[in-house]
């Protein structure tokens, strides 16, 4: 773009922050795989349409997320170009320009060149030694404009909430095992899936307990995450988990045999197990 | 009432209220199974700091950095290192003789404590007949799909390779290496990691002692099988020298050796060292029919430089971080 197009383009829109979940989630801990990596940065240079600013490339290490859900989705050009002047500030002195950071945008499910929310992947290095395991409070600046906060949040290590252990293959399923302290989980009883395209739209979500007995439970497509114009995964919310055992097993089903990415997440660490990139539905 | 041969350690350790430990064994394990019942049995006064450590390299930095004391108590895979660099002390062992003599160290610097059967896993969607044989574990039919904790490390695969090296005969015992090697195998830093990636199906098929690969749920797609000869390798007590509570670290060691320590360590789910414990879990019970197992068959654990060697030599190191599965904060 040359410096008479900027001129020229129009301000960003300010962008408004979805509150139906509590608004702005952060703290969420990630172990991405050098395989995760790779998967993520392939596609943004195999994809069509990115946008400048679109795409900051992964790397793999220990992460910790700001996601931001948004109250209407916009389209990609304008919400791209509002993302660019996105800050969060942490206590108060911690400032993080969240464009610097990798970002995965989660585009609506009806036309994916509007985008609803994004979460934003910050390096835990960046923060200092005691950070994690607390609560801190945080807020959203588009420019000077405040957008949201502050508000408390809890940022996990990765033993401190739930512990997204691992996905398993199985035929016609993935499934994914939680452990570690389900307190959070026990609250809101909610799972955020990613799942390939490979894998066609979730069917259904079922609670496998310890005693073999299964309860349904509703699954949710939230947005279908793109690179430009490449579908990266479908994002879905199973709800209605119940957390009373020590561990907890979620069935995911899908019609398409297929390997692909495949991620859980929430309040809590996501281990690397728990990301994949060769999920396989048999 | 206390064990008579502890009792002439017992006074010494009166004065001592605090024992620092680090080892192998789970912290839970350590302490609300096996130090509830030393307080209960022989010392009440007596508390436990303990924490979890596989890594021998960690173990040793431990109990050689400058202006710490060493911990009182340590349970390693592989003593002779520390013993050979002079951080271990002699320790009262009044059940010793109990013990297969390979396992026990004549002078006492270290002494067994619970078995680890190296056992092979599998994931049931992936492999629907498992390797029957352990020259089958080099099939180049599981190229690109096998994983097993680090050799070089001397933790339970290493270790398990070396008895197995007495057993198969050399030309069958390279050809299964070079098979393993040529494989492209995975390799990481724990059996727990190497449980964790067969149970998702990245990788097929590995190696794991039997007790981390009995802790996956019922409905697990992780099994595993007992080949014959099933390695049968164990975890050793060792007194660091220098520690704060010497002679309570010495109740403890002599009280894990005996067979009321032998049962603590039974009912954490884990094989007792000293044969013929009354347990569920005593090797001959857990173990199937047919199954005969093998240890001391070489002596990896006097010597095991040169099977580091041999290891580093046959398997490929991987450039990055060998992937752990045993959780830790950071």
């Amino acid at each position: 773009m040359t410096s008479t197009d900027a001129s020229m383009a129009p301000a960003p829109p300010l962008l408004e922050v979805d509150t139906t979940y509590g608004g702005i989630y952060a703290g969420t801990s990630f172990e991405f795989s050098q395989d995760v990596a790779d998967h993520f940065n392939g596609a943004a240079r195999r994809a069509g349409h990115v946008l400048p600013g679109e795409y900051v490339p992964f790397e793999a290490g220990e992460y910790f997320s700001i996601a931001c859900p948004m109250a209407a989705s916009y389209p990609r050009e304008e919400f791209v170009a509002a993302y660019g002047q996105l800050r969060a500030r942490v206590d108060g002195e911690l400032e993080f320009v969240l464009a610097d950071h990798p970002r995965l945008f989660s585009n609506s499910t009806e036309d994916w060149r509007r985008i609803r929310a994004v979460p934003t992947y910050i390096r835990k290095s960046e923060v200092p030694e005691g950070f994690f395991g607390a609560v801190h409070r945080v807020e959203l600046f588009q420019g000077d404009a405040p957008l949201f906060g502050p508000v408390e949040r809890f940022f996990h290590t990765a033993t401190s909430g739930c512990v997204f252990s691992h996905i398993e293959d199985a035929p016609g399923k993935l499934v994914v095992e939680v452990g570690g302290n389900l307190d959070a989980l026990a609250r809101t009883g909610m799972v955020v899936f990613f799942t390939d395209p490979v894998f066609g739209e979730p069917l259904g979500a079922t609670q496998v307990n310890e005693d073999r007995s299964i309860v349904p439970l509703p699954y949710t497509l939230l947005g279908k995450d793109h690179v430009g114009d490449l579908m990266l995964f479908n994002e879905g919310l199973v709800r209605g988990v119940s957390a009373r055992e020590s561990r907890v097993v979620l069935e995911l089903y899908f019609a398409q045999k297929g390997t692909g990415l495949a991620a859980a997440l929430y309040s809590g660490h996501t281990r690397d197990t728990a990301f994949r990139t060769d999920a396989t539905v048999l | 009432m206390t064990d008579p041969a502890l009792q002439p350690l017992v006074a010494a350790a009166r004065s001592e209220a605090r024992l620092v430990g680090v080892g192998l064994t789970d912290a839970r394990s350590m302490r609300d199974v096996i130090w509830a019942a030393f307080r209960e049995e022989v010392a009440p006064w007596a508390d436990l700091d303990y924490g979890q450590e596989v890594r021998g390299d960690a173990v040793a930095r431990r109990l050689t950095e400058p202006g710490a004391p060493p911990p009182d108590v340590l349970v390693v895979a592989n003593p002779a290192h520390l013993a050979a660099a002079g951080l271990l002390e002699a320790h009262e062992q009044p059940y010793g003789d109990r013990y297969p003599a390979g396992w026990v160290e004549a002078n006492g610097a270290w002494a067994p404590l619970y078995v680890q059967p190296v056992v092979v896993v599998y994931n049931g969607h992936h492999v629907p007949v498992p390797p029957s044989r352990w020259e089958h574990m080099g099939d180049p039919g599981r190229a690109g799909k096998l994983v097993f904790e680090e050799p070089w490390a001397m933790l339970a695969t290493g270790p398990a390779l070396a008895e197995l090296s007495a057993v198969l005969g050399t030309a069958a015992w390279e050809e299964l290496l070079r098979g393993m090697a040529g494989g492209d195998p995975l390799i990481v830093a724990d059996n727990e990691r190497s449980v964790l990636e067969v149970a998702t199906g990245s990788r097929h098929t590995g190696l794991s002692n039997w007790n981390v690969a009995v802790r996956v749920r019922a409905a697990s797609p992780v099994r595993h099988v007992f080949l014959d000869p099933t390695p049968c390798i164990p975890g050793f007590a060792a007194l660091p020298a220098g520690g704060s509570s010497p002679n309570l670290a010495r109740l403890f060691l002599a009280w894990l050796g005996s067979p009321g320590g032998q049962r603590a360590y039974a009912a954490t789910g884990r094989i007792p060292a000293m044969p013929g414990i009354d347990a569920p879990t005593e090797m001959s019970r857990v173990l199937p029919s047919g199954v005969e197992p093998v240890f001391g068959a070489v002596d990896w654990l006097r010597d095991p430089e040169p099977w580091v060697e041999r290891y580093r030599a046959t398997f490929k190191a991987p450039r990055a971080p060998l992937r752990r599965g045993k959780m830790g904060g950071f």
